[in-house]
């Protein structure tokens, strides 16, 4: 099966998005159109038990955070 | 109590997002055993995040692509060759690989990218081909064309190993296409590769793990570089196997491929 290739808009920007599942886990590699290189985030549980996005590897979690949330926007949109 | 990108997780989630982190570092673009440096494809290469003893692992396109190329189809011609105006033929300018011996000189495109821009290539093995010239039947003298095999080369118990790589970002000025392309270091052949790479005598400079975080993070001078650029990882630490002359084709290239005619090299 291919992976999942959708976009996103991101302050302005369209983000070229794949979605790949590494070992049941749904993995979102972002290629962005300027300078910034590739990210990969995916859904991760906090000592809470709720969910949140984090980059991986660890470094880039501000963006994250704020991509994960459009690409769940694109998901309920699909619904 | 653990943390992952500074969120409070359990030990049992932070082990899981390690292990995660893990198998996706062979994934996607790692995941590629074959990379055909004239194809100018993709490649793995980490890179330092400025101010910080930390590396992020990017793709990058090989084959180093200096400033002054303004677009696609300049770097086209820069990379294949093309008629000038006076009809002359200009030659390709091929920058997979920067000799470490020439790329602090001051006319050298490589320079600033030595001085600033260090990388490390991961390779999981590469691909050379042995020169073997047959003796003719008639004369007994080596023939002047030689037969080409090829071999993959590796590091003895490494999956992966760090090659010394210097990067260059690339803008095309019309379609503001934006890449960083990125050139190998090559060194003198060990004894190993002098017998493999034959026709050039030259082999890419594999780093120890402690020349490659020197090399990366580093505050290091041009004397430095050039000895780091100029190392020699020790043959006995590396591998070598004939493969199938078709490799580029083959589900797994890096396979052993055993031809009877072929003399073996000299141990190391």
């Amino acid at each position: 099966m291919e992976n999942e290739l959708f976009q996103v808009n991101y302050k302005g920007q369209n983000l070229k998005i794949e979605r790949f599942d590494v070992g049941g886990q749904a993995l979102f590699r972002i290629s962005f159109p300027g300078k910034e290189p590739i990210l990969t985030i995916l859904r991760a549980v906090n000592f809470n038990g709720a969910k949140f996005w984090v980059s991986m590897p660890e470094g880039r979690q501000k963006l994250a955070e704020e991509i994960g949330i459009l690409i769940e926007q694109f998901y309920r949109a699909k619904i | 109590m653990c943390y992952y990108n500074g969120q409070k997780v359990t030990r049992s989630e932070f082990i899981r997002l390690k292990n995660l982190e893990k198998a996706i570092s062979q994934y996607p673009f790692l995941n590629r055993d074959l990379n055909i440096g004239f194809d100018y494809g993709n490649g793995a290469v980490l890179k330092k995040i400025e101010g910080q003893e930390e590396f992020e692992i990017v793709e990058m396109e090989w084959g180093f692509l200096p400033g002054y190329i303004r677009n696609r189809q300049q770097a086209e011609k820069f990379r294949t060759g093309y008629k000038k105006e006076n009809g002359q033929w200009q030659q390709p300018i091929l920058t997979l690989n920067a000799m470490s011996e020439e790329m602090l000189l001051h006319n050298k495109m490589y320079q600033d990218a030595a001085l600033k821009r260090r990388c490390l290539v991961l390779s999981s093995g590469f691909y050379e081909w042995r020169h073997v010239f047959p003796v003719g039947k008639k004369t007994g003298k080596p023939l002047k064309t030689a037969i080409k095999y090829p071999y993959h080369i590796g590091v003895k118990g490494r999956e992966y190993f760090f090659m010394a790589g210097i990067w260059q970002p690339w803008k095309d000025i019309e379609t503001g296409e934006y890449v960083e392309t990125f050139s190998i270091v090559t060194t003198s052949a060990n004894k190993l590769m002098e017998q493999i790479h034959n026709s050039k005598k030259r082999m890419p400079t594999i780093l120890t793990e402690g020349l490659a975080w020197e090399w990366l993070f580093g505050e290091i001078g041009e004397q430095r570089i050039t000895e780091i650029a100029t190392f020699q990882f020790p043959a006995e630490q590396m591998e070598a196997c004939t493969i199938s002359k078709d490799f580029r084709n083959a589900l797994d290239p890096a396979e052993a491929f055993i031809y009877e005619d072929l003399p073996p090299l000299e141990l190391v």
